[in-house]
């Protein structure tokens, strides 16, 4: 699997790439006419069906090439934002978008073309959009209960109907080919009957779009030969694992350097959790948050106990990152609680045991007791040493 | 200490644990901005003059110091707005400290009126003149006039090289007044300084291009203002290279303008809209010998004013609390 | 000047804009859309005009929130892009004028701009019912068969068929 590229990049890379990618949409549409008004309405008179042609030419085209290259194991598509279904709110929506469509003379999409090209209507429609937006929310506690109805989830045909995608990629080509001969069918006569020339357009170009469709077509289904390819893991980057001690060192001795993030419940988190952690808001699954955070300190995790998937956000993270190893849990038993120290320990032990309770000290503002006394064999003190009265340092 | 006292202290979970420096709002950004594109007017006029060796032509160019005075005074009473003690403003000017960019540029600003009023009435047609001098004589106020007018006529080429000096002050100053800051990371940059100039000037471009010009005018002042968007693009790299190959703090500050909370913004809003499209704009504009459209210097201005926001925004974003 | 550069041949304009669309899919994971930017430029707007009131509203309060930018989000950015390529678009293509575009029967300015805003606050409100408009369900959702997308689609096609006659004046 090598696409889609995004699980490689952040939250704020995507937008840059999507500007650019805007800017191919919105140059395309243009030089597709959809920038003036009366092109696209002609699609609803039969005189000029672009609206149909350039569309469903798009869908085919993505379709296939979707459907070719996961059908070599390049693409998972099941990492792809598919938008669900609610059935009866779309039926309706779209009823409405149709007639929205027709009176204003563009879709949303391209009323912002039209008002790149300087047209005024192209605005007016633009600013209707954003009104009727405002207003659907304002009307929300009315038609809330509808909007949410009929909820399916994303449903996909190919698993829908349990037909291969190739297959169906091919019924959705030959269907839209169809679709186009009858369209221009419907051009030419209907222009011979109004008196006006059809749309010019060059056949020998059609030929060529539909033969390399096509192509792509065959080779979809061919794709369905290959063996089927097993999908790996999405590639996580490599991970540290720290244990409390480490931890707790870090975040003495180099504060700037980590972030650590608390990813247990919210109000888990509120309640008690490693001092200086973030807690993540209530009903943010995927941690998205993390993405943004800074990628030049290292990104501590951790939960209740250990961590076995990283959060989607944190896959995007740029930065090093570093589990807590246990989690809170070993936090708690390890840092701030202090253990008790056996008299007569070896000197590794006490030495273990001072750092700790230091660190526990810190991070929990409790005193700790005084070190038991250590035992050490009496030395005899000569009896006329001089003995040091005051002030000497 | 108890626990909630050493999470505020130790995870610095509260905005007066590190020493703060006064958050700027929208004022300093559009000071920034109305500064540069005042240089911009103050500039390029002298400098197409210069290199006409006689009197500008096109109305907007002989008027251009005037704009530059008034986009100025808009810009200062910005600037004045953001000041906490409003009537403290006059101690500005009862010293000159030669180590402050702050007291440099309050003394530049000065500069700027009267170089930029002395070369507006230069400019002025013999017609403007009249009436401007008949209006003035309602207030007693014809012989002064004269005075200046003979002046302005009569330095004008030096007022034309005080004028770049100026310009080529303010706009560098407003870039050094940041980099002096070393407590913002994204500012500490010397590149700072000409990389606001060179915006000043292709901004005070396309305004001037927003303008009625002659068209031999028209085509000097676009290709003046292609020059000073390549010129920034190459500055601009020249930061982020600069940031990307320092220490660690300036690593952040890179981090932080290209793929942070900011980088979206600056690369959509300040490298893609204000600087790749216009320049892809005015190439078509020269191929195709179309007729220029008003959507280039607008998207060069937006540019222009994101840059400064942007660049402000990231700065006061990152401290030495990050380290 | 030169006269406008032809429009593109559908079926190659057809092909481009799937190139397109199939790179967004790659590249981000997600299709091409363009309410959703219209949807939140609006709450941007409003919340800055009456914040209290957005934020107490059940359906804008998904979008504002502390720690929430509304403007922050993939299809404001693609939109801005879409803005500044169609606009390089119809200025190589020698189309960039300011105008209103109209029917082959001349309507007066206004009336083509009222049918224009009338017609964009149905499609607003029916973009937040279908969860997208003609890119971000139809097309988007179309090219990787989804139900909803294809039952959205068939359905504008229904409906622009339905009241064309209706609107015929202002078009033929």
């Amino acid at each position: 699997m090598m696409f889609p590229l995004s699980v490689h990049f952040g939250h704020e890379a995507g937008l840059i790439l999507g500007t650019l990618i805007g800017i191919g949409f919105g140059f395309t549409l243009e030089r597709s006419g959809f920038g003036q008004a009366p092109i696209l309405a002609a699609q609803f008179y039969g005189s000029d069906t672009r609206v149909l042609k350039v569309m469903f030419t798009a869908i085919i085209t993505a379709l296939v090439g979707m459907t070719v290259l996961s059908g070599v194991g390049l693409l998972d598509m099941s990492t792809l934002q598919i938008p669900p279904t609610f059935l009866g709110p779309q039926i309706v929506g779209g009823l409405l978008l149709g007639v929205g469509f027709i009176v204003s003379g563009y879709c949303p999409g391209t009323s912002w073309v039209s008002m790149a090209s300087g047209n005024w209507d192209g605005l007016a429609t633009i600013l209707g959009v954003i009104a009727g937006s405002l207003g659907f929310g304002l009307a929300y506690p009315l038609v809330g209960d509808f909007y949410l109805s009929g909820s399916m989830g994303v449903v996909r045909l190919p698993q829908l109907l349990g037909v291969p995608q190739a297959i169906l990629a091919a019924g959705v080509v030959a269907m839209a080919i169809g679709a186009f001969l009858f369209a221009e069918w419907v051009e030419t006569t209907l222009a011979r009957r109004r008196n006006e020339a059809p749309p010019a357009a060059s056949a020998a170009t059609r030929n060529k779009v539909f033969a390399g469709l096509g192509i792509a077509t065959v080779l979809g289904l061919a794709s369905m030969a290959l063996p089927a390819v097993t999908v790996p893991e999405a590639p996580v980057k490599s991970v540290a694992a720290w244990d409390a001690l480490a931890l707790a060192k870090a975040l003495v001795e180099r504060p700037g350097a980590v972030q650590v993030v608390d990813l247990r419940a919210p109000e888990t988190c509120a309640e008690k959790r490693i001092p200086g952690a973030m807690c993540r808001q209530a009903g943010d699954a995927d941690a998205a948050f993390l993405s943004d955070l800074a990628a030049t300190r290292t990104l501590v995790l951790y939960g209740d106990s250990d961590i076995k998937d990283l959060p989607a956000g944190a896959r995007r993270f740029g930065g090093e990152i570093a589990l807590l190893t246990g989690g809170f849990s070993a936090f708690e038993t390890g840092i701030l609680a202090i253990p008790a120290l056996a008299v007569g320990a070896t000197a590794e032990a006490l030495a273990d045991w001072r750092l700790r309770s230091a660190l526990g000290a810190w991070f929990s503002g409790t005193k700790v007791q005084a070190p038991p006394p250590v035992v050490r064999p009496a030395t005899p003190v000569p009896s006329d040493a001089p003995v040091r009265k005051g002030g000497g340092c | 200490m108890n626990d909630a006292m050493l999470e505020v202290v130790h995870g610095r979970h509260n905005a007066l644990i590190d020493p703060s420096l006064t958050i700027w709002n929208w004022e300093i950004p559009v000071y920034l901005f109305l500064g540069g594109l005042a240089a911009g007017l103050l500039i390029l006029p002298a400098l197409l003059e210069l290199r006409a060796g006689d009197r500008l032509r096109s109305a907007a160019l002989r008027w251009a110091p005037w704009i530059s005075a008034g986009l100025l005074s808009l810009g200062m009473l910005a600037l004045f707005l953001d000041l906490s003690y409003k009537a403290h403003v006059y101690r500005f000017y009862l010293a000159f400290e030669p180590t402050s960019p702050m007291s440099w540029g309050s003394w530049i600003l000065m500069l700027a009126y009267p170089v930029a009023i002395l070369l507006g009435l230069g400019g002025l047609s013999s017609g403007e003149r009249e009436r401007l001098s008949a209006w003035l004589g309602r207030f007693w106020l014809k012989a002064p006039l004269t005075f200046a007018i003979g002046l302005a006529d009569s330095m004008r080429r030096s007022l034309l090289w005080a004028a770049i000096a100026v310009g080529a002050g303010l706009g560098i100053y407003t870039g050094v007044l940041l980099g002096a800051m070393s407590a913002r990371l994204a500012w500490n940059s010397g590149v700072l300084g000409p990389l606001f100039l060179t915006s000043g000037l292709s901004t005070g471009a396309a305004l001037l291009l927003l303008l009625r010009l002659d068209h031999s005018e028209r085509h000097s002042v676009m290709l003046f203002d292609a020059g000073a968007i390549v010129a920034e693009m190459l500055l601009i790299a020249v930061l982020l290279i600069g940031f990307a190959s320092g220490d660690r703090t300036a690593q952040h500050a890179f981090w932080q303008l290209t793929s942070g909370p900011w980088g979206a913004a600056f690369w959509a809003l300040v490298v893609v809209t204000g600087l790749a499209v216009p320049l892809v704009m005015e190439a078509i504009e020269f191929r195709r010998r179309l007729p220029m459209v008003a959507l280039t210097p607008v998207l060069v201005l937006v540019g222009g004013l994101a840059l400064r926001f942007v660049l402000l925004a990231a700065g006061q974003a990152s401290g030495f609390r990050d380290f | 000047m030169q006269e406008p550069r032809p429009f593109w041949n559908p079926y190659v304009g057809g092909v481009v804009l799937g190139l397109v669309l199939l790179g967004s899919f790659l590249i981000v994971g997600n299709g091409l859309g363009a309410s959703g930017a219209a949807n939140r430029l609006g709450i941007g707007a409003a919340s800055v005009v009456a914040h209290d009131a957005v934020a107490a509203n059940a359906y804008f309060s998904e979008y504002v929130g502390p720690g929430k930018n509304v403007l922050d989000d993939w299809l404001v950015f693609e939109v801005l892009g879409v803005v500044l390529g169609g606009a390089i678009g119809a200025y190589s293509g020698g189309r960039m004028r300011r105008g209103i575009t109209m029917g082959k029967r001349p309507v007066s300015p206004w009336t083509r701009l009222a049918l224009a805003f009338a017609g964009g606050l149905i499609m607003g409100v029916a973009a937040r019912f279908g969860r997208g408009c003609t890119s971000g369900q139809a097309l988007t959702g179309g090219s990787v068969l989804s139900l909803g997308s294809w039952v959205f689609m068939m359905c504008v096609f229904a409906g622009g068929y339905l009241v064309a006659p209706l609107v015929r004046r202002q078009w033929r």
